[in-house]
């Protein structure tokens, strides 16, 4: 376990790796989480990483070899680049992987036009059906694992494969407000529907915040707060559809991409919206200078 | 490692410092001599009572072998289950690191990083399947009142993570005090799961914080849980 006082390698050092005999200079902080700090890197030959930094040599063994079953060309998750040890204090035990681009999705999800969400869910839902194909759910869903770049593409990669499970298994690894156990709507085993909920819940909670008290809640209650949260979505193809998926109808991936791939646009968003701001604007300060004709008439100002 | 070995471990859940009977330190180091691990969650509570409470529950968890974590109520129910997977981990990667140190004279670390992912995913299968066997015990003292939603519905989530492994769950609840003069009582004895109606009408906070007693209790209702499986199955193996 880390938290954020953790003392931190500062930028320019050079971490030796004992075992691959590479060398790589930190560049900063690229976050720090549960289980480590993750920096980003340059190795001794210019690739740029992101290095994984653990207290225990078990945990970034295990994460590594989390990140070597789910690689591959499609594979959402960064590429791993070397697992190594080095001498230096704060850097005992790590890992480099593939430096990702992209903000967390909480970070942008309330700047994203209708077009552009549809195409991150669909994206996130893409990665994981390719993700289960190879035997594998991600479990972890939540938008703070998912980085969104936004000048490529609104492309979508995941972070923290720290909760990656075979299919079937129990999970390890969750947060409550996107794990559908937690709100009484499955089990708590990995399985492609885990994920899939997952989603739901997350893009739900992006939208409609959990109540404080949610924690000491009974399930019951938890369910009739998601009720009425689903009833909050404003486009009838989204609220549809979440339903669809927190009673458990969508079971694969592959028909949930589809699903969302289908879901039609809100009808020209901007160009209404920019004309529709642009009459009120004028009503409104013709109705201002008028009363400040008013004003200026009774001497008012 | 066969199908029977098993883990064992205690929950402790408390808001304060114990103030009845048996020094709590003790009675910790004593269930981790018996193989059980003792994990402590304290809630955070303001002032000096808090800062002694902090200390207390570290050193119950440093005697007991297991983890110490102080957090808000709405945290209880995600620390309860990374703690449990954790010690299970740290648990079942000490045998694997004696097992290593007595075939090849090394341990995790000596490895190469590779061979240690293929240790690791090793540990991580055996923690899915291995029987674990876990008594919650719960703090409630006076002061936990309007924290017994949060701690009884954290306790349910808890369950619902542990009954879904391979690996058998035998799951017992206690409180401490108990009723009347009773140090503590036991909410529900060995199942495969919690029982919620039973944590409904069982959980009231009242009186002081028994917590030596409580570990005790908790370790006699393991070891005696052995006992009877022993004397139907023949021995088994176990972890600590
Ligand atoms: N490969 C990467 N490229 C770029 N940024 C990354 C990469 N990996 C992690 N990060 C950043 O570092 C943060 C922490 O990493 P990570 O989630 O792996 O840590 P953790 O300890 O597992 O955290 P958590 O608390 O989510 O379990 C991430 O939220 C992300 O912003």
């Amino acid at each position: 376990m880390t938290d954020k006082s953790q003392v931190q390698i500062p930028s320019g050092t050079w971490i030796v790796g004992k075992w691959t005999g590479r060398r790589w200079r930190i560049r900063g902080c690229l976050g720090v989480g549960a289980n480590g700090v993750v920096y980003a890197v340059d190795r001794d030959d210019g690739l740029p990483g992101a290095m994984k930094v653990c207290e225990g040599a078990g945990q970034v063994a295990f994460e590594w070899s989390l990140l070597e079953r789910v690689k591959g060309a499609r594979s959402s998750f960064p590429a791993p680049q070397q697992i190594d040890d080095s001498d230096h204090p704060h850097a005992q035990y790590f890992y480099v992987m593939e430096r990702v681009g992209g903000k967390p999705l909480d970070k942008v999800w309330l700047g994203l036009r209708p077009a552009d969400r549809k195409r991150v869910l669909h994206e996130i839902v893409a990665g994981l059906a390719h993700l289960h194909e190879t035997g594998y759910a991600f479990c972890d869903v939540k938008a703070q694992n998912i980085l969104v770049d936004s000048s490529d593409d609104m492309r979508v990669r995941f972070v923290d494969a720290g909760g990656v499970t075979p299919l079937g298994k129990a999970v390890r690894q969750f947060t409550p407000t996107s794990d559908g156990a937690f709100w009484g709507v499955c089990e708590r085993r990995a399985s492609a529907q885990y994920d899939l909920i997952g989603v739901a819940l997350m893009a739900l909670t992006l939208d409609v915040k959990p109540p404080a008290n949610v924690f000491s809640q009974s399930q019951e209650q938890r369910r009739a707060w998601l009720n009425k949260a689903i009833l909050q979505v404003a486009e009838p193809g989204w609220r549809s559809l979440l339903q669809k998926v927190l009673r458990g109808s969508v079971t694969d991936a592959p028909t949930l991409a589809r699903a969302i791939q289908s879901i039609p646009l809100p009808k020209e968003p901007d160009g209404t919206d920019w004309s529709a701001k642009l009459m009120w604007g004028s009503l409104a300060s013709a109705t201002l200078s008028t009363a400040c004709a008013w004003a200026l008439y009774l001497r008012l100002i | 490692m066969g199908k029977e070995a098993t883990i064992r471990q205690i929950l402790v859940i408390t808001d304060g410092c114990s103030n009845i009977g048996p020094d709590p330190v003790d009675a910790a180091r004593r269930a981790h001599g018996r193989g059980i691990v003792v994990n402590v969650i304290g809630i955070v509570g303001d002032g000096e009572a808090a800062q002694k409470g902090y200390e207390e529950a570290q050193s119950i968890a440093d005697a007991g072998g297991g983890m110490c974590r102080i957090v808000q109520p709405a945290d209880i129910s995600a620390t309860a289950q990374m703690m449990t997977h954790q010690t299970m981990q740290m648990t079942l990667q000490q045998v694997v690191n004696q097992e290593l140190m007595s075939v090849m004279g090394k341990t995790t670390e000596d490895l190469p990083p590779a061979e240690r992912s293929r240790v690791m995913q090793v540990v991580a299968k055996l923690e899915e399947e291995i029987a674990l066997q876990l008594v919650v015990a719960l703090d409630m003292s006076a002061s936990m009142r309007d924290k017994i939603p949060t701690v009884r519905e954290a306790v349910r989530d808890l369950s619902l993570s542990l009954q879904v492994r391979t690996g058998s769950l035998e799951v017992a609840v206690l409180s401490f005090p108990g009723k009347g003069e009773e140090s503590t009582r036991l909410v529900q004895p060995f199942s495969n799961k919690v029982d919620v109606a039973s944590l409904e009408s069982a959980l009231v906070a009242r009186g002081g914080t028994p917590t030596g007693p409580a570990i005790d209790y908790a370790a006699s209702l393991i070891i005696d849980r052995q006992r009877t499986v022993d004397e139907a199955d023949g021995p088994r193996r176990d972890f600590a």
